[in-house]
This record gives structure tokens, C-alpha cells and sequence, in this order.
């Protein structure tokens, strides 16, 4: 990553680019089967666009090229929201970016020097170090995800409650989804358990009571201590399941999907709705008191900071400006 | 299709937006491409956020980018308008030209010293020719052909 930032150095680019493609595939490898092949090819297209033109448009010196393949990153993203059944967003994404990223575009050509890369596009501020902070806070987050999401099953663990009959029968394998092994600071091995049935464990002290008792017996062994050393945890990680998707059919996959947005949109969310037109509003009076501030004849307090701050110092009035009745902000 | 490993990639990728955009944020000079970069940022969030919302099978994460994007929107305008106006004041558009205005303890940001510009370090993009090519004075030409008009 920071190979490719613009460093005003040639070479590195290409390096740099294989080393982020290599990254990128042990990244995939993270992800997980979404169910049938055609799933998971569209997502993975759809999602490796959207990273692998993200990463360009950020690379790349060029802030034409920055914003073409932002609009490509955006695209991508539309159809991530699509693949997710929020089709309204989706649209609305392109229809809002759309606009935005136009007019960053014609930005770009009205103040992009035609003689070609700025100096400053050419270098960039310590790449090395904006690079690293952005690869330990994705570091950090995948992390996370991986741990909650898709956590280890310690296969020790499972094989002692699949055999175990038991054990087993308090609690099924496959009721487990994750199982892992730590080493407490006194020496007790801790079996965490990540499992939907961690309420009826909490619930019932007997049925954790049998449940570490019939365990730590069989877990002893493989686990090479005694078994009043081991302790067994039903994780409290709550997640729900797939027994919703029909719940999910009538609500958020429903077919008529915008009806059911507006439909929360406007009851539950109304408060909401007009803060975001108050914002709106603000935001567009906000541009444009920016806009014209400094050009107004009358009122100019920015235009009297000393140069040494980049200001142009006062500037000489016309006189037919001067002589100008106040329009304020109308005129330029 | 598995709901649960849906999420969990939605978020690997939210996840790499954000990292991507912030990093992008914090090492551009350039304004227009650092608030590309935040919009990026932006949309990293709005990716996690679908996904917890139909994870949940609740309306409240739409809801949010919904938000997400009218603040977006209000953003843009804000800071094209202010790009508009630091680029009037300074004639580029390098956020160092600001650095005057930094924290008194910080010392002052160091200029790489750049090679000279060569045109071949210069890319754009190519269009293909199109149509017939209408009569051109040749007098008129010159030698940057018509990029040298502009």
C-alpha cells in the first residue's frame, strides 16, 4: 500500500501492486461460502471490485483517474447494497454519488492543472505511516469479526463432545459453534464454548454442573491435565440464527420493498427525516454564506487576514463594485 | 444463502473500505482526492451497516445510511465549497499550503525535493478516434496539439 501512494520516486508501483494483490488473496481467503457457487461468485466480483478500485482511486497520482475509479468503487458498492436486498439504497446510492461525483469530476478538470501532475499529487504526506494506521485498524476489525463471527472450533473439543455420549447428549456437537482453549493464569485450562443453548446453561446450574463434570473427564486426556483443572464456559454470545429467514421474507427481503421502507421511513423514522432536511437545508445555506463571503463588496472579514496565512490581503475595490447597491453574494 | 457468512464477509469488506479511505485521508495532499477518500470512508460504513441491518431483519441500518447519505450529500457541498475557496486563495489545491496555520509545537511540513517533470511521467487518458476529422487549418496547430489550446 504504501509502495503504491505517489512518492514522487519511480518504481514501487508494480511491487506494490503485487504485494496488495497477494494480500488481497489471503484476505479472500478469510471470507466465508455464502451457499451456491453463483453467490459466491457475485459477491466475490462485486466485493473485490469494490476494494481492488478503492485502493486505486487512492493510489492513483492522477485525480482524474482518482475520481473514475472511485465511481467504479461506488458502483460496486450499489451492488454490494443490491446483493444485500436493499435495492432502494442501492439506486439511491448511484442516483446520489452519481450526482456527487460528477461534480467532483468537473471540479477536478475546472482546477486540475493542464500541464499535468501537481507536485503535490506527486508526493504524499508520511505514507508510511497512514498506510500502517490503516492496516492495524483493518487488522483490528477483521479480527474482531473473525473471533465473533467465525470462530475456531478446537477440534480436540469437539471430538471429546461428539464421542463423549454424555456430554453429547447435554449438548449436541452441532449446537456448537465455536470451541476454544486457554490457559488461565493459574494454570486452569478454560474450554470457552460459543453456543446458542448458552441461556439454558445459565438457566440451569445443574445442567453446567454435569455438563463441565462430563467434559473435563473426557477432556483430560487430550488436554494432558487433571480434570479438576478444567473449566467450561458457554460463551454468552448471542447470535441469531437462520430459524428467522422466513421472518426476514415478510420484513426485510420483502418483495415490495420500497412500500415497507417508506413505510418505516415515515412512522417510526419521521424525527429523524426532518432532521436530515434541516441538515439539507443548513448545508445548502451554509455553501453558499462560504461561497460568498469573500467576494461580496461589503462584508469581506476573510479577506483582511494577513498574507502570511495564505489570504490575499485586502483587495482593492473597484469602483463600479463599490458603487454597487448591496446584492449581497449575487454578484460574481 | 447463509446469512451468518454474508455478515461476516459484508464486514471484512466494510472493513477494508475504511481502512483503505482513512489511509488514503491521511496521506493525499490533494483536497479533492482526501474528500474522495472520506466519502470512501463513508461508504465502508454504510456497507457494515446494510449488513447488520438485514442480519437483524431490522429497517434501522437502512435507516441509518439513509442518514448516512444525506449528511454525505451535505458534506460534498460544504467541502467543494471550501475547496473552491482555499483554491481561490492559494492558486492549488495542496493541503500543505495551509500548514501555516498548524499547532505552534509541531514543526513546519519539509517539501520533497521532486526530480524535474518529464512528459512521459504525465498519463491521459487516450480517446479513440471517432467520426471523420474535420478540416484543420494546419497553420493553427500546435505542436501540443489540441491540448495546448487549453
Amino acid at each position: 500500500m504504501w509502495l503504491m501512494l505517489p512518492r514522487g520516486r519511480k518504481g514501487g508501483r508494480l511491487l506494490g501492486g503485487m504485494l496488495s494483490a497477494a494480500s488481497l488473496a489471503c484476505f479472500g481467503a478469510l471470507g466465508q461460502c455464502l451457499g451456491t457457487w453463483s453467490d459466491n461468485l457475485v459477491f466475490g466480483v462485486v466485493g473485490t471490485t469494490a476494494v481492488v478500485s478503492a485502493a486505486l482511486a487512492v493510489t492513483f497520482r492522477s485525480p482524474i483517474y482518482c475520481a473514475i475509479w472511485f465511481a467504479l468503487s461506488l458502483l460496486a458498492t450499489a451492488g454490494l447494497f443490491m446483493i444485500q436486498g436493499a435495492q432502494f439504497l442501492g439506486v439511491a446510492t448511484i442516483v446520489v454519488y452519481a450526482g456527487a461525483i460528477l461534480v467532483t469530476f468537473l471540479f477536478v478538470i475546472m482546477l486540475a492543472q493542464p500541464e499535468g501532475h501537481a507536485f503535490y499529487d506527486r508526493v504524499s504526506w508520511e505514507g508510511l505511516l497512514a498506510a500502517v494506521t490503516g492496516s492495524v485498524l483493518v487488522g483490528i476489525l477483521t479480527m474482531t469479526t473473525v473471533a465473533v463471527l467465525s470462530p475456531g472450533k478446537d477440534p480436540r473439543v469437539m471430538a471429546a463432545l461428539a464421542a463423549d455420549q454424555p456430554a453429547g447428549k447435554i449438548l449436541p456437537a452441532e449446537k456448537v459453534r465455536g470451541a476454544r482453549v486457554t490457559t488461565a493464569a493459574d494454570g486452569k485450562q478454560i474450554v470457552e464454548l460459543q453456543t446458542s443453548e448458552a441461556m439454558a446453561f445459565e438457566k440451569d446450574e445443574a445442567k453446567l454442573k454435569a455438563l463441565n463434570a462430563e467434559l473435563a473427564t473426557s477432556l483430560a486426556k487430550p488436554l494432558g491435565v487433571a480434570a479438576d483443572q478444567i473449566l467450561v464456559i458457554p460463551d454468552r454470545v448471542k447470535l441469531p440464527t437462520e430459524r428467522n429467514t422466513e421472518k426476514r421474507e415478510k420484513n426485510i427481503l420483502n418483495p415490495q420493498h420500497v412500500a415497507k421502507l417508506g413505510g418505516e421511513m415515515f412512522s417510526k423514522q419521521l424525527i429523524a427525516v426532518e432532521i436530515a432536511g434541516t441538515l439539507l437545508l443548513v448545508a445548502l445555506v451554509g455553501a453558499i454564506a462560504i461561497l460568498s463571503i469573500d467576494r461580496s463588496p461589503k462584508t469581506r472579514p476573510l479577506d483582511s487576514v494577513p498574507t502570511k496565512l495564505g489570504g490575499r490581503g485586502p483587495r482593492p475595490v473597484p469602483a463600479s463594485e463599490a458603487s454597487e447597491p448591496e446584492l449581497v453574494g449575487g454578484k460574481s | 444463502m447463509n446469512e451468518l457468512a454474508l455478515l461476516h464477509n459484508s464486514l471484512l469488506i466494510g472493513a477494508l473500505l475504511f481502512g483503505l479511505g482513512m489511509a488514503g485521508f491521511l496521506a493525499r495532499r490533494n483536497m479533492i482526492i482526501m474528500f474522495l477518500c472520506a466519502e470512501m470512508m463513508l461508504q465502508g460504513i454504510a456497507v457494515s451497516l446494510i449488513a447488520w441491518g438485514r442480519y437483524h431483519n431490522d429497517w434501522g441500518g437502512q435507516m441509518l445510511v439513509i442518514m448516512i447519505l444525506t449528511v454525505a450529500a451535505c458534506e460534498a457541498g460544504l467541502a467543494l465549497a471550501l475547496i473552491v475557496m482555499l483554491y481561490q486563495r492559494t492558486g492549488r489545491l495542496d493541503i500543505a499550503a495551509w500548514s501555516e496555520i498548524r499547532e505552534e509545537s509541531l514543526p513546519a511540513y519539509q517539501d520533497v525535493e521532486l526530480d524535474e517533470f518529464t512528459a512521459e511521467t504525465q498519463v491521459w487518458p487516450k480517446l479513440t478516434t471517432a467520426g471523420v476529422l474535420p478540416d484543420v487549418d494546419p497553420s493553427v496547430d500546435e505542436p501540443g496539439g489540441h491540448r495546448g489550446q487549453l
